[in-house]
């Protein structure tokens, strides 16, 4: 069952509230993670999503894991509110579009969900019954 | 943060009429209460938590003039909040509350004139945005950063600036801190008054994170130079 804390939370409001737990400041942290303050505060506003293929900075997310030191499940939660947020603003993952794309069994389920309507509590059923068949 | 600054009168445009002293307590009790330590030794402020994480003022960077402005805005104040254009790229403009301010790393040329605009608008920010002068925004160019020395003051503009570069002036620059540093430095029996008054400036300058020019002007509005000639 997802979490509802985190639907409720965006990459944006994660981003900005774990450096401030962490009293890091915008400059201090922009420099941290390779990256220009005004990009940073791009970023935590919400005005620009995360760069997939950054020229400055193709590291980006594993710098900003090690800046914030964050555990592997606030890593996975970061990795998934960035999908979540490129979701939102109409752009996949290259992961996804690339699993999408070779696996065309995917992409007739997602065609049959979507005729069917299939809601988030249905959805929650078939992950439910992926993680048992691992 | 229990610290507030008090206006006793206001000028006819309704600004508050603010002395210089009395800025200077301000800071001074806002400084103790950040930290009831912060007096005992000579250090730079950390200026960006300050204001990031004490004063609770929401701070963001962002480039303010296009490139062909040539006179660049190195910061700017909400004093009602709305929208301010911005020129990063592909984002036209932001939203900015009451109080919030925006500085451009960019146009701020060397770190000791960004951490000067920092605490500028920090001063805007504290001082100005619950007042009743008719102004939206405190738009700061390089010519509104003086580090507190004297000048004509005429329209709101130049009112509200002054009590800001006090502020920052106070918060960068301590009383206590340059006068203590002044008497570690300065050697009055230096034959070269000159090379001893440059010499002792670079070391406070250093100290302090500041530019000399920001040392020399607190230096003699603290009438600590009336010695040297």
């Amino acid at each position: 069952m997802p979490n509802k804390e985190v639907i409720a939370m965006d990459f944006k409001t994660f981003l900005k509230q774990k450096r401030v737990e962490r009293k890091i400041p915008v400059r201090k942290f922009a420099k941290l993670i390779n990256i220009s303050p005004s990009f940073l505060c791009d970023l935590e506003g919400g005005l620009r999503n995360f760069p997939l293929n950054s020229k400055k900075n193709p590291n980006l997310f594993n710098d900003i894991v090690v800046a914030l030191d964050l555990d592997s499940n606030e890593r996975e939660m970061m990795k998934k509110l960035i999908e979540e947020s490129l979701i939102s603003n109409q752009t996949i993952t290259p992961t996804l579009s690339d699993y999408l794309l070779k696996t065309p069994s995917a992409q007739q389920a997602l065609r049959r969900a979507t005729e069917a309507n299939l809601s988030n509590e249905d959805w929650d059923k078939i992950i439910e019954a992926i993680d048992k068949g691992r | 943060m229990p610290v507030s600054i008090k206006y006793s009168s206001f000028s006819k445009e309704k600004v508050p009429i603010i002395k210089d002293k009395q800025i200077e307590k301000f800071v001074n009790d806002l400084l103790l209460d950040y930290d009831p330590n912060y007096f005992e030794t000579p250090h730079s402020l950390d200026i960006d938590s300050f204001i990031e994480f004490y004063l609770k003022i929401n701070l963001t960077y962002h480039v303010l003039s296009s490139n062909d402005d040539k006179n660049k805005i190195l910061g700017i104040t909400a004093l009602t909040g709305g929208k301010v254009p911005i020129f990063d790229e592909d984002i036209d403009y932001i939203v900015l509350n009451k109080g919030d301010i925006c500085v451009d790393d960019r146009a701020c040329k060397n770190e000791h004139l960004l951490r000067f605009t920092l605490a500028h608008e920090a001063g805007h920010s504290m001082m100005h945005v619950n007042c009743s002068f008719k102004l939206s925004y405190a738009n700061d160019y390089s010519n509104s950063i003086n580090y507190g020395e004297p000048k004509k003051l005429k329209t709101v503009s130049d009112w509200i600036d002054h009590h800001a570069n006090v502020y920052a002036a106070c918060l960068l620059m301590p009383e206590k801190f340059i006068k203590e540093l002044f008497l570690k430095f300065y050697d009055p029996n230096a034959k070269m008054k000159k090379a001893m008054l440059n010499h002792t400036v670079s070391e406070i300058s250093g100290i302090l994170n500041v530019s000399p020019k920001a040392v020399a002007i607190r230096l003699n509005r603290l009438k600590l130079l009336n010695d040297v000639s």
